[in-house]
């Protein structure tokens, strides 16, 4: 298996992008990220674009942006994993390195989120899970599905819904210094809970936010980065994947991701470190619960010991793991099949030590970790990355 | 500040599911029972019903009818429904353990709600179609 290294990175502004259309928002972070990567996209010859689909016109995406991005004789594929669908084109695209089969690998993720109706959007998100269990009968939306771990893990651990809110004011503190940010302001706990009741316990500004945006990063194997004298490659050390079932009940517990715990542990394996060493993570936080549930499953606390460590501000800058201090899902934004490369971006640009000053995590041991659920826990990708 | 933009042509997406293989649960809700599924070569129960064992990948299976008797493990209340539900919210789901240890997801119908609270399950017609439904133990099926 051959090593390889991010050696590029792009993305657009998260957010109600009613200016651009999904190819032209996905050239736009493609464009950037060969600009960063210095590559000449005539070598580009494997794009997997991660994209869950179905809220934008095109079913068939990855051709339309191949052609507008003037890449031609391609491998294109369209890679679909719910929210993880990022990760899964990340994935594909680390194998297609790994595998030695091409020098170079481009993985793109895009979402158009705002061009359905909000309502007809929650009922495509709803429909993630088992269609005809779940949805067909009972209507069980994507904030309901997180709302059922919330519930069972309020019951058995003493998580408040004020440790809720803590995790959407910690994101929103960092959103406001990322000028790539869905949303860019700051917010009181008084407000996440006074705000409109979505799936209780999930208020509104407990929800991450339907955006629009894209996300590219570049790969390459370890003799093309000696080739073309890369500066600063950022090494993916350590990835694993995993799954779970779709419908709930076939579920062992509600209190935490099994796919979640075992893709993080294939990852920790395969990098050779051990969660303490992680010095800046990107965790998937579509609801703050799901941020609180992914501290334990990856380790960063103890099983059930997850709202303490927001509590203490453990995992701001200056805490013992800074997590999403890009604004994470919840105030960057989760244009679906972006968030998967999003994470990887914004984590190759920490560990370029690249980021805006406010926003920098301390690096010392320089070793980063990305966590992407898809659905609710049907599927993880976690990956560790390390100058 | 609305940006300019085309609307697309219309695409009407409607899935005519099939049921052959699990025909027998939509019969049971008919006869007021909640059927599940169990496998004659592993004896694996199974909610929802398969009609291959997820276990041994054997077609062997028999269709067992569920004890009406579950407790709540988790459960949330939405008040922000898709488009499909927009009359019916607010509305309940519960996922429920069983006596005979598989676990159920279903709306519940009642006023207070909990985890470990004893839940009926019972079968039901609504609106001329079949589902099934959780309701306070004490409350008998209408």
């Amino acid at each position: 298996m051959k090593e390889v290294a991010v050696i590029g990175v792009g993305q657009t502004r998260f957010g109600k992008r009613r200016d651009a259309s999904l190819s032209e928002l996905a050239v736009d972070a493609l464009k950037e990220a060969f600009e960063d990567s210095k590559i000449d996209k005539k070598e580009v010859k494997f794009l997997s674009v991660g994209n869950f689909g179905l809220s934008s016109e095109d079913v068939s995406p990855a051709s339309i942006v191949a052609e507008q991005a003037g890449i031609h004789g391609a491998m294109l594929m369209r890679c679909e994993a719910a929210c993880a669908s990022g990760s899964a084109a990340f994935y594909v695209a680390w194998m297609a390195v790994s595998s030695g089969m091409f020098d170079i690998a481009v993985a793109l993720g895009v979402e158009k989120m705002t061009e359905v109706e909000t309502p007809t959007m929650i009922e495509i998100l709803g429909r993630a899970g088992s269609y005809f269990w779940e949805f067909h009968g009972f209507g069980v939306t994507f904030p309901a599905y997180y709302a059922l771990y919330a519930t069972a893990h309020m019951n058995k651990f003493g998580t408040t819904e004020e440790d809720l809110a803590l995790v959407a004011v910690k994101n929103h503190k960092y959103g406001a210094r990322n000028p790539k940010a869905h949303f860019q302001n700051e917010i009181t706990v008084e407000e996440v809970l006074s705000s409109r009741t979505i799936a209780w316990p999930l208020k509104l500004y407990d929800c991450c936010p339907i955006s629009d945006g894209a996300a590219a990063v570049v790969l390459a194997s370890k003799e093309k980065v000696k080739e073309m004298g890369v500066d600063t490659p950022v090494w993916i050390k350590g990835i694993g994947v995993s799954s779970d079932t779709s419908t709930m009940g076939n579920r062992s517990d509600f209190l935490g991701l099994r796919a979640s715990r075992e893709a993080a542990q294939l990852a920790y394996k395969m990098a050779k470190v051990d969660a303490k060493e992680i010095e800046v993570a990107e965790v998937h936080d579509c609801f703050t619960i799901a941020e609180i549930i992914a501290y334990e499953d990856l380790g960063f606390c103890k099983k059930g010991e997850g709202a303490k460590l927001i509590r203490e501000g453990e995992t701001e800058i200056g805490g013992k793991i800074p997590v999403n201090i890009d604004g994470g899902l919840k105030a960057k934004g989760h244009p679906l099949g972006a968030t998967g490369v999003s994470m990887i971006a914004e984590l190759t640009k920490q560990l370029r030590e690249e980021v805006e000053p406010s926003r920098q995590a301390p690096l010392n041991k320089y070793l980063a970790l990305a966590h992407n659920v898809g659905g609710t826990g049907q599927y993880c990708y976690v990956t560790v990355l390390g100058r | 500040m609305s940006e300019p933009f085309i609307t697309s042509k219309t695409l009407s997406l409607v899935y005519k599911i099939p049921i052959s293989r699990i025909k027998k649960f939509w019969e049971g809700l008919r006869e007021g029972k909640v059927l599940a599924t169990r496998c004659r070569k592993c004896l694996t129960l199974r909610f929802p019903p398969s009609p291959i064992c997820p276990v041994c990948l054997s077609s062997d299976i028999e269709w067992v009818e569920l004890s009406d008797e579950g407790v709540i493990e988790t459960y949330t209340r939405i008040i922000a429904a898709p488009a499909s539900f927009s009359g019916e919210a607010p509305y309940t789901i519960v996922v429920a353990k069983m006596k005979e240890d598989v676990k159920v997801l279903a709306w519940f119908e009642g006023e207070k709600v909990s985890i470990g609270m004893k839940v009926r399950l019972l079968a039901k017609e609504e609106h001329g179609s079949l589902t099934y439904r959780f309701v306070p133990w004490d409350k008998e099926g209408d």
